[in-house]
């Protein structure tokens, strides 16, 4: 089975947060110094469905991510992993992309490598939490969707999708090729071995631009974006300690819930 | 001078420092108060291509070189340096003997199946009453037609309680002194051999230790390794591995208690606002990380140098010495930042107090290393 995954590059979401700081001015987020990007957690869990699926049907695994410093260092990540290929999509002309601009050029990239079963992406970058990369990439490739998906499997030549539901799951059944996002409750990923560091770091990655993929220029980059950040901050929490008396445990406990209820906790 | 870490060492310690935090952190605690080694952790470092980084691929490491192994051990050591030892010590010290001095029948028959995992090889040299004085060594190795037969014991030999396989320095000619030393093999299950655990250590106790007893044991000729009269210089090859990883390994301990101390100095409120605000806390966090620095890069520049083939006597007793000594004193700050919470094991700074003095021994001691450095700098030798 061969598999596309796209993966996103994101500041750490384990930086403590005196380091995560904005520039309310031009609405970005400031790098926090000598702590290096990562990859999307939710993306690093597509490449592990992708190598569990890898594991036992065979295949080729191709990663795909955008990002216009031409840094490698995610996909050698999803290499080192066990992943075959990857490609950096990197153009001035991809600055300021959302994700209806992310979601066309990977497309057009997606479609310039073929032959392919299956799309992963994460259920959403743990950076803006959109999660529409993956669904608008299905609807610009004419693809089924499954949003999501804790497990895949093939059964009678069609692939067999676990979703996640809020209390439960649903099993589909979908014609390949198709588009998944992987839920978080696909679990751990594995860690890079030391052979697929070896093996990733002393690979070349090759790097599309925006003319090796026949995009169109009015849907990328800033100019094509669809929606507006109006204001972005951080907010403000404030925390208060109360002390919730009571003769005994059950007294006090039964206090607290009440407290708990007036407060809109539970 | 490039000072920068490359790619594939960034990827090395990133991968060995997550496998650090999912396989040995949860653990720690609950082995440590048993004082037990799970050497289940031998296997799963071998699949993720960490227990043997330094040796060649064709019998099975990744053929790294000597930075990028030491960096691998200080990721692995941030969580725990016994248990990293432990696990490593076969494919460290007794390995690189082997690969060195072995005939190639030997290194096909052990080495891969140490870099994988399904063989532990131990290092025996220690005994009662040879330490530091290798020609102390009491085990005695007597030819007899086409056999040995040796006797003696050894101690503190790390996985002796484990081990299949055990390379051992045993003595054929008292009155030859060094060059009467000779190497050997034994495997265990041979008739004569025998181990048992040493217990009650106040220290690496996530280790694992035990003791040697060969009595009348039956060697065949071709379990000699290497020629006899060079089984000290062999086996030192093998030490001077061990000492680079040490060295790292205290590094990783002094990183772990640094990286806590500043945690908990943010943390801390004591007289109106964290601890870390108090000067007397800053002037040791500034002494902890500018010593660490500095033991950084002398363990870097003496692996750089051995991976190059180039001599590091003096270099590499720089730094076992210091980085060894810098980690004893660091992680008794660590602790006095934490206060009595430090004394506890529920923090990492505690087991690594209790690590750090061994580390300062295994290897060669501090006032070994200070002796190695003087002979080399003054061309005389204050011991024999």
């Amino acid at each position: 089975m061969d598999i596309i995954v796209c993966v996103k590059k994101i500041p750490d979401p384990e930086i403590p947060p005196a380091k995560f700081k904005l520039d309310m001015e031009s609405k970005r987020v400031i790098p926090p110094e000598g702590i290096p990007p990562v990859i999307n957690p939710y993306d690093e869990q597509a490449v592990e469905l992708a190598l569990r699926l890898k594991d036992k049907y065979g295949g080729k695994i191709t990663v795909l991510t955008i990002d216009n410093d031409a840094d490698t260092s995610i996909v050698k990540h999803a290499l080192a992993m066990g992943a075959d290929e990857g490609i950096v999509l990197a153009d001035k002309a991809f600055e300021g992309s959302d994700s209806f601009s992310t979601s066309h050029i990977l497309s057009q990239a997606i479609q310039k490598v073929g032959n392919f079963d299956l799309v992963l992406c994460g259920r959403q970058a743990a950076d803006w939490d959109e999660g529409l990369v993956g669904a608008i990439i299905a609807e610009n490739l004419s693809l089924p969707l499954v949003t999501l998906a804790e497990a895949v499997d093939v059964v009678d030549g069609k692939l067999k999708v676990k979703r996640v539901t809020l209390d439960g799951y649903q099993i589909f059944a979908v014609p390949t090729p198709a588009v998944a996002t992987v839920s978080n409750e696909v679990g751990q990923p594995r860690l890079p071995s030391g052979w697929g560091i070896i093996s990733a770091s002393r690979k070349q990655i090759p790097i599309w631009k925006a003319g090796d993929l026949d995009a169109d220029p009015s849907q990328i980059g800033a100019k094509a974006v669809r929606r507006r950040l109006v204001k972005l901050f951080i907010p403000v929490r404030e925390k208060k300690c109360e002390i919730i008396e009571g003769e005994t445990t059950a007294e006090a406990s039964v206090k607290l819930a009440e407290r708990l209820r007036k407060a809109g906790v539970i | 001078m490039d000072f920068e870490l490359t790619e594939e060492q960034r990827m090395f310690r990133d991968m060995a420092r997550k496998f650090a935090e999912q396989e040995i952190l949860p653990t720690l605690k609950e082995n440590e108060r048993q004082e037990k080694f799970d050497s289940s952790i031998i296997k799963k470092m071998a699949s993720q291509g960490l227990l043997a980084p330094h040796m060649p691929q064709e019998y099975g490491g990744l053929g790294l070189d000597y930075v990028t192994s030491a960096i691998i051990w200080e990721a692995l050591c941030w969580a725990s340096l016994a248990v990293t030892q432990a696990a490593m010590s076969g494919p460290i010290q007794p390995a690189t003997n082997l690969l060195d001095a072995g005939s190639e029948q030997q290194k096909q028959k052990y080495l891969p199946p140490v870099c994988r995992g399904d063989l532990i090889l131990s290092g025996a040299v220690v005994e009662p009453n040879a330490g530091s004085d290798s020609s102390m060594i009491e085990t005695t190795a007597v030819r007899s037609g086409n056999h040995w037969v040796i006797n003696g014991t050894k101690v503190f030999i790390t996985n002796g309680e484990i081990a299949d396989v055990v390379l051992f320095i045993a003595q054929t000619d008292k009155s030859k002194g060094l060059k009467g030393l000779a190497s050997f093999i034994v495997e265990r299950g041979t008739p004569g051999f025998s181990s048992k655990p040493q217990k009650g250590r106040i220290s690496w106790r996530g280790g694992s230790e035990g003791s040697l007893r060969f009595i009348d044991i039956e060697l065949p000729l071709e379990n000699q390794v290497g020629e006899t009269g060079r089984a000290l210089r062999d086996a030192l090859r093998g030490i001077d591995t061990a000492r680079l990883f040490l060295a790292a390994g205290a590094l990783g301990i002094a990183q772990s208690c640094l990286d806590a101390s500043i945690k908990y100095a943010k943390e801390r409120v004591q007289f109106g606002k964290p601890i870390g605000g108090h000067q007397l806390i800053q002037e040791i966090i500034a002494e902890m990380a500018t010593k660490i620095e500095a033991a950084r890069w002398l363990i870097y520049r003496a692996a750089d140098l051995k991976s190059r083939g180039i001599r590091h006597i003096k270099e590499m007793s720089y730094a076992k010495y210091f980085a060894t000594e810098t980690a004893l004193w660091i992680t008794s700050q660590a602790v006095k930042i934490h206060g009595s919470f430090g004394t506890f094991d529920d923090y990492p700074v505690g087991h690594h107090y209790q690590d750090a003095i061994t580390a300062t021994i295994l290897g060669g001691t501090t006032q070994m290393h200070q002796l190695t450095i003087g002979q080399q700098l003054l061309e005389m030798a204050a011991f024999r």
